[in-house]
C-alpha cells in the first residue's frame, strides 16, 4: 500500500527548496505516485457588518495581483527544483491550514509534505506553526520536514 | 540524501501495525537506513530534590511487571511485522514527548515515524495527541501516520 498522491505544500521562502528535495526523493522511490504542489495566499479580510469576510467575495480582483506574483514564484520554484508535478496550484483561503485541509479532501491526497520552522518561546505561543495546526485535521499521513528559524 | 536513522515510536496498541507497515515501506525505499523501535512506559514518579524523576532511574529497577509485559509485547510486535530493527527499546520517561525527543537527540535520529489517533472536541483539547506535542521539539523530520479513533488497550 504505497502512496499514490503526494502533496507538497510550500510557503515559497528560500528554504522551501529543502522540503522540495525531500518530496522529490520520496516521489522518485514510488514510480506510480503523482506529485501536486500547493501554495496558499491568505485572503484579504474586510469587516462586513458584524463579520470578517474574505474581500474576494465582495470584489473579484482584489487578490489577483498577489496571486499572480505567487504563481510566478511557484513556477520558478518548480523549475529550480526540477519537480515533475501533475498539478501546481495557488489558491486563496482564510488560513493556510484551512486551504491545505480542503485541498487534501478534494483531491484525495494520501501524503502531505510540509516544512516546519523552528519557533521558540512567545513566538511559538502566539503564532504556532502551520504544520501544528493542520495535524488534527488532515485526512492523511504527513511528513513534517524540520527547518531552521524563519528568515 | 536518504535518511540514515529512522525511529519508529509505537504505543503497541492493536493499530500500531499500520504504522509499522508504513515504516517498513520507508525503509525499503532507503536501503542504507537503520531502524530503531521505541516504546515508552509510564513509570512511577518520585521526588528527587527539586525534581520529579522516574523511579526506575534511581533504583535501576526495570523488571517490574509492566516492564516485562511491555518488552514481551514489543518482541511480538517486531515479530508480527517482520521488522528488522538494529535497536528496540522500552524506556521510562516523564511523558511520551519528553522521552521521544530525548531519544532523538541522543541517537541522532533523522526521521521519526509516529501514529496519530483522531481526536475531536473536548478530548482533543484536554489531552491532545502525543504527535502534536513533539512537533515543536523534535530535532528531526517526522512522518505522522493518520489512524482512526483510539482503540482500547
Amino acid at each position: 500500500m504505497s502512496y499514490q498522491h503526494i502533496l507538497l505544500v510550500t510557503d515559497l521562502l528560500p528554504d522551501a527548496d529543502i522540503v522540495a528535495q525531500k518530496a522529490k526523493h520520496i516521489v522518485s522511490n514510488r514510480p506510480n505516485s503523482k506529485l501536486s504542489v500547493l501554495h496558499i495566499v491568505k485572503d484579504t479580510m474586510v469587516g462586513f457588518g458584524y463579520e470578517l469576510v474574505p474581500a474576494s467575495s465582495l470584489y473579484d480582483e482584489i487578490d489577483d495581483e498577489r496571486c499572480q506574483e505567487a504563481r510566478a514564484k511557484l513556477a520558478q520554484f518548480l523549475d529550480r527544483n526540477e519537480l515533475n508535478v501533475v498539478n501546481s496550484q495557488v489558491t486563496t483561503a482564510i488560513s493556510s491550514s484551512e486551504g491545505i485541509v480542503n485541498y487534501c479532501h478534494k483531491h484525495e491526497v494520501d501524503l502531505l509534505v510540509i516544512g516546519r520552522h523552528e519557533r521558540h518561546g512567545i513566538v511559538a505561543w502566539l503564532s504556532g506553526a502551520t504544520a501544528d495546526n493542520i495535524l488534527p485535521n488532515v485526512p492523511c499521513d504527513s511528513l513534517v520536514v524540520r527547518l531552521d528559524k524563519p528568515d | 540524501m536518504g535518511y540514515q536513522h529512522i525511529l519508529l515510536f509505537t504505543d503497541l496498541l492493536s493499530d500500531a501495525d499500520i504504522v509499522a507497515q508504513r515504516a517498513k515501506r520507508v525503509l525499503a525505499g532507503s536501503p542504507e537506513a537503520k531502524l530503531s523501535v521505541l516504546h515508552i512506559v509510564e513509570d512511577d514518579m518520585v521526588r528527587f530534590g527539586y525534581e520529579l524523576v522516574p523511579a526506575s532511574s534511581l533504583s535501576g529497577e526495570t523488571d517490574g511487571e509492566h516492564w516485562q509485559e511491555a518488552r514481551a509485547k514489543l518482541a511480538q510486535f517486531l515479530d508480527r511485522n517482520e521488522l528488522n530493527a538494529v535497536n528496540s527499546e522500552v524506556t521510562a520517561a516523564i511523558s511520551n514527548d519528553q522521552g521521544i525527543v530525548n531519544y532523538c537527540n541522543n541517537k541522532n535520529v533523522d526521521l521519526l515515524i509516529i501514529g496519530r489517533h483522531e481526536r475531536r472536541g473536548i478530548a482533543a483539547w484536554l489531552v491532545g495527541a502525543t504527535a502534536d506535542n513533539i512537533l515543536p521539539n523534535a530535532p528531526c523530520d517526522s512522518l505522522v501516520v493518520k489512524l482512526d479513533q483510539p482503540v482500547a488497550t
